[in-house]
């Protein structure tokens, strides 16, 4: 087997709360709690969860956007948690991300040129002026946009053409990673196919492996070879896609699977819909032993008390529960 | 069949910005029927909220709106404050996405919703403390006395969103316009919200007019769908009609494009291609045409007029007898 | 769309580069809508006028400012002899000294501006970029100026320093830029968290590129706005002082210590406080009315 592209092991990230009140203290908010994963060359990894469960630190912590507290994230047989941000700076072109909200992340003041032509001048600074102008034209062909709206600005665009020159902004280095932060919640339902398209377009010839962060179980599905669920910073489950939507092992998983509504109307939902009672618990006061056990329909006492190991259920399928084999 | 409890008719609404007039809606007209479930979806720009937003005077004030919404057969488009007042969150109440925006920050939830009941109901503090925790506990609020003296930000997403539910049910109005009320929320909770929200219809009769940009939520709900683009009606007709033989072709393509539980990743999503409709500078034919398959000339000319095409279902488009 | 009374979705971008109109930044669509302001437009032609013959009356008026006509003196305004606005208790030309008042009113109002500006968006920028240790230090620092009274400040510059024009300069200038430096300080850190921001540490700028290219240019609209707003406000507060005889010193002159020399003399020569009054405050008017009209053109939904 190919050795991993990325490595991440026993990432934690934390962020400091301050309490309101007077006497507020600050507490600490375990946002990524001991995930580790691989991601393969040319491989899209899923990482599905609620509001608040982590998944948009995890992957700004893998690019050192935030510093993880614990962990490693190994690439090319360097820790990127031990470098400086002068030692990174080689490695950037290599690990790019794109965001939600299309518009707030282009720069307003910046042509649509500078800002797909700005990595190159980072980054290949022999490059001249028209070597330049060329990578910019093509990369915006290639995420179809035409050559000559670089001189635009990006409020003169509808949110599909933004995240395009997003995406342009991020490839045109060729980086082996992109992590995508849910690329396509903020976009019409019409515009939403058109981007999904193009990223796999773009995967399939330069082979970048994808970071997909997502709530939308559908779309992951899509786009994805394997999934990876997290629930309150940490992981409950991950496999290969197949395995994931056809035989989800961890009770959460299920929950979310059964919850995907469905464009039919005689049968809305998957199945019969797992109704998971309450609301996610605050991640500044997780439950004790398994998170998850507040709203498991099948928590026993032993899930209060310890936490569960991820175990494994066959090739690259694990799941972190203490009933998954007796529930099967 | 009884008299519909909204009937709007031939109206439009347009907004003066510095660049232009800009068209939201245009010569929209649909009835909603007592205890029914109306779905309208569409995307951004699309005009389905701004319709709801002109029919009680909520439009921004650049915006104009023109033809006629009537309710119970009495005329509420642009009428005057205190007829809208007498209706608005008591006969006719909104929910809306972003419930922590929504709700006023500074009041416990308790507080905005006694006075609701005070301004429409007259009732005393004691009677309208146990009328609202009565419609807390209704949407399964865990300890909603407590809750009562909550302010919004100490709840979580989807516990505010059902207290504005709560709010909105409060003075047991007969239209509810939940625009959409699921979009901010998790799968998981999303599910809770639209659930409480289907068993209130049928055990109240309240009608609903559900808008949302996502298809699969109107499924599960709702029993008619109106489907707009740029601005217009481009399809009515019943939920299942709708999903089992959509006749538009914008309806058609964007059931396609959407990726389902049963989409085989190995394809390609067939995706529309081009961007939405430009509102500041509609063709003067059909808006969906510059992106639509079967495109020819007329369509480019003329805006298609809604025609029926089977029972209770109607669609905007030239092609006849459909693709 | 959640908020009731919210603007209409799409109010312009949609498809303009569609369209294929000339492609325009923000900064040309706000002059756009700005230029279709017609009080600002006014306000601006106005205060060209203003500036322009502050600038070339001192020039080619036949008096000067320190000429003393013994034979004339506190007369009303007339056309003979050329004394427009009248003369002053030492029989000077009050139509030269009330153009010379502007072009230094308006010249302390400009640089003062441009010092706060220079120092107060440098300070503010930094301190809220980089944020954390450095951040509480900067900021303390500005708390501590921030509560020296200004004229407590300024009378110790003056007993110090001596007494001249450049000392009120630099006064001013140095207690106007705390609050300028708060201000960008605040943008900074709303704008430290936008997602573009973001990307340009994933693509691997170095800080001081980011602060000159993503931060700075981002926080100028409401700084914009600001500097309208203190030019008219320095001006004042030099009036105040030459009104205290700590600012311009005679010949020289302001409209700020006209209007002090004219106060004296309410009742019996009107004429000398009127002239500077009214042109201190057509300024004032045009400089807010300048201010709204950028406000309104550079962030059009906050109406």
């Amino acid at each position: 087997m190919n050795p991993p592209l990325l490595s991440v092991r026993r990432l934690s990230i934390q962020y400091s709360v301050r309490q309101s009140g007077l006497f507020g203290r600050t507490r600490q908010l375990q946002a990524v709690d001991d995930v580790s994963f691989d991601l393969m060359p040319g491989e899209t990894l899923g990482i599905v969860g609620e509001t608040g469960c982590g998944k948009s630190s995890l992957g700004k912590g893998v690019l050192q956007l935030v510093r993880p507290s614990a962990g490693q994230v190994l690439w090319q047989g360097r820790d990127l948690c031990q470098l400086s941000p002068q030692q990174l700076k080689p490695f950037r072109k290599d690990l790019q991300i794109i965001f939600q909200d299309p518009l707030s992340s282009l720069n307003p003041r910046m042509t649509v040129g500078e800002i797909v032509g700005e990595p190159l001048e980072l980054h290949a600074p022999e490059l001249d002026t028209s070597g330049r102008e060329r990578a910019v034209d093509a990369m915006l062909e290639r995420v179809g946009l035409r050559a000559e709206m670089k001189r635009r600005y990006p409020n003169e665009f509808s949110g599909g053409q933004c995240q395009r020159i997003s995406i342009a902004r991020a490839m045109i280095m060729q980086p082996r990673v992109i992590v995508c932060d849910e690329p396509v919640s903020a976009l019409d339902v019409s515009i939403q196919a058109q981007i999904c398209n193009l990223l796999r377009e773009l995967q399939r010839d330069t082979g970048v492996a994808l970071l997909f962060i997502s709530h939308d179980l559908s779309i992951v599905r899509y786009m994805s070879h394997r999934v990876m669920i997290m629930y309150l910073g940490r992981v409950m489950e991950t496999a290969p896609r197949e395995h994931f939507f056809g035989a989800a092992r961890h009770p959460y998983s299920r929950a979310l699977i059964s919850a995907v509504p469905q464009p039919d109307p005689d049968q809305p939902t998957a199945g019969p819909v797992i109704t998971l009672d309450g609301d996610l618990p605050s991640p500044l006061d997780p439950p004790s032993g398994c998170v998850f056990r507040t709203r498991c329909p099948h928590a026993i006492p032993l899930c209060a008390g310890q936490p569960p190991a991820l175990e494994s259920f066959g090739q690259d399928h694990e799941a972190a529960c203490h009933r998954a084999r007796e529930l099967q | 069949m009884a008299p519909p409890v909204l009937a709007v008719s031939g109206l439009n609404v347009r907004f003066h910005t510095n660049d232009g007039v800009l068209t939201a809606v245009n010569d929209l007209s649909f009835e909603l029927g007592e205890g029914e479930c109306l779905g309208i979806v569409g995307e951004s720009g699309s005009g389905k909220s701004q319709t709801f937003m002109a029919a009680l005077g909520l439009l921004a004030d650049n915006g104009e709106a023109g033809g006629s919404v009537r309710f119970r057969g009495q005329e509420i488009l642009n009428a005057p404050r205190k007829v809208l007042d007498g209706i608005r969150g008591n006969r006719i109440s909104m929910i809306f996405q972003d419930a922590l925006s929504a709700l006023t920050p500074t009041m416990r939830i308790g507080n905005q919703m006694t006075e609701l009941l005070a301004r429409h109901r007259r009732l005393g503090r004691n009677e309208a403390r146990a009328r609202a925790i009565e419609a807390l506990e209704g949407v399964r609020i865990p300890d909603a006395a407590a809750r009562f003296s909550s302010y919004p930000f100490e709840l979580s997403g989807g516990m505010r969103q059902r207290a504005m539910i709560a709010l909105a049910t409060l003075c047991g109005p007969e239209v509810i316009i939940a625009d959409e009320p699921t979009t901010a929320l998790d799968v998981t909770v999303q599910s809770q919200v639209l659930r409480l929200l289907d068993g209130l219809r049928q055990r109240t009769r309240t009608s609903i007019v559900l808008i949302t940009h996502d298809l699969a939520v109107v499924a599960g709900l709702c029993s008619r769908v109106m489907i707009m683009y740029g601005g217009r009606v481009v399809e009515t007709g019943p939920v299942r009609e709708i999903f089992r033989n959509p006749r538009h072709p914008y309806t058609q393509a964007l059931l396609r494009s959407m990726p389902s539980m049963t989409t085989d990743p190995g394809t390609d999503l067939p995706a529309i291609p081009g961007q939405p409709p430009d509102l500041e500078n509609l063709p003067p034919g059909c808006p969906f045409a510059d992106r639509c398959e079967h495109v020819f000339e007329r369509c480019l000319e003329q805006m298609p007029s809604l025609v029926p095409v089977g029972d209770r279902h109607s669609k905007a488009c030239h092609l006849e007898p459909g693709p | 769309m959640s908020a009731a009374k919210a603007p209409p979705l799409g109010s312009g971008p949609l498809g303009r580069a569609a369209r294929g109109e000339v492609s325009q930044s923000q900064w040309q669509q706000a002059w756009r809508r700005f230029r279709r302001n017609r009080a600002a437009m006014g306000s601006i032609w106005l205060l060209c006028l203003i500036a322009l013959l502050s600038i070339f009356v001192p020039m080619f008026w036949p008096h000067e400012i320190e000429d003393t006509y013994w034979e004339s003196i506190l007369i009303g305004p007339t056309l003979e002899n050329w004394h427009w606005f009248g003369t002053d208790a030492n029989g000077r030309d009050l139509f030269v000294r009330t153009w010379y008042g502007g072009r230094i009113s308006l010249t302390i109002g400009v640089m003062t501006t441009a010092v706060a500006l220079l120092i107060g968006v440098t300070y503010g920028a930094v301190a809220g970029f980089f944020g954390g240790r450095l951040d509480g230090f900067m900021m303390r620092f500005v708390d501590v100026l921030y509560s020296l009274p200004l004229l407590f400040f300024i009378i110790i510059l003056v007993t110090v320093f001596g007494r001249n024009i450049y000392l009120v300069f630099l006064a001013i200038g140095a207690v106007e830029w705390l609050t300028m430096s708060r201000i960008v300080r605040g943008q900074t850190l709303a704008i430290k968290t936008r997602e573009y921001v973001e990307s340009a540490v994933a693509i691997g700028l170095s800080r001081p590129v980011i602060l000159r290219r993503y931060i700075i240019p981002n926080v100028l609209g409401p700084v914009i706005v600001y500097v309208t707003l203190l030019i008219p406000t320095n001006i004042v507060i030099e009036s105040y002082l030459s009104f205290l005889g700590l600012g311009v010193q005679e010949p020289l002159t302001s409209w700020g210590l006209l209007i002090s020399q004219g106060a004296g003399q309410l009742d019996s020569a009107p004429w000398l406080i009127a002239f500077p009054a009214t042109l201190l405050a057509l300024t004032m008017f045009c400089f807010n009315f300048i201010g709204d009209g950028l406000r309104d053109a550079l962030d059009p939904r906050d109406r």
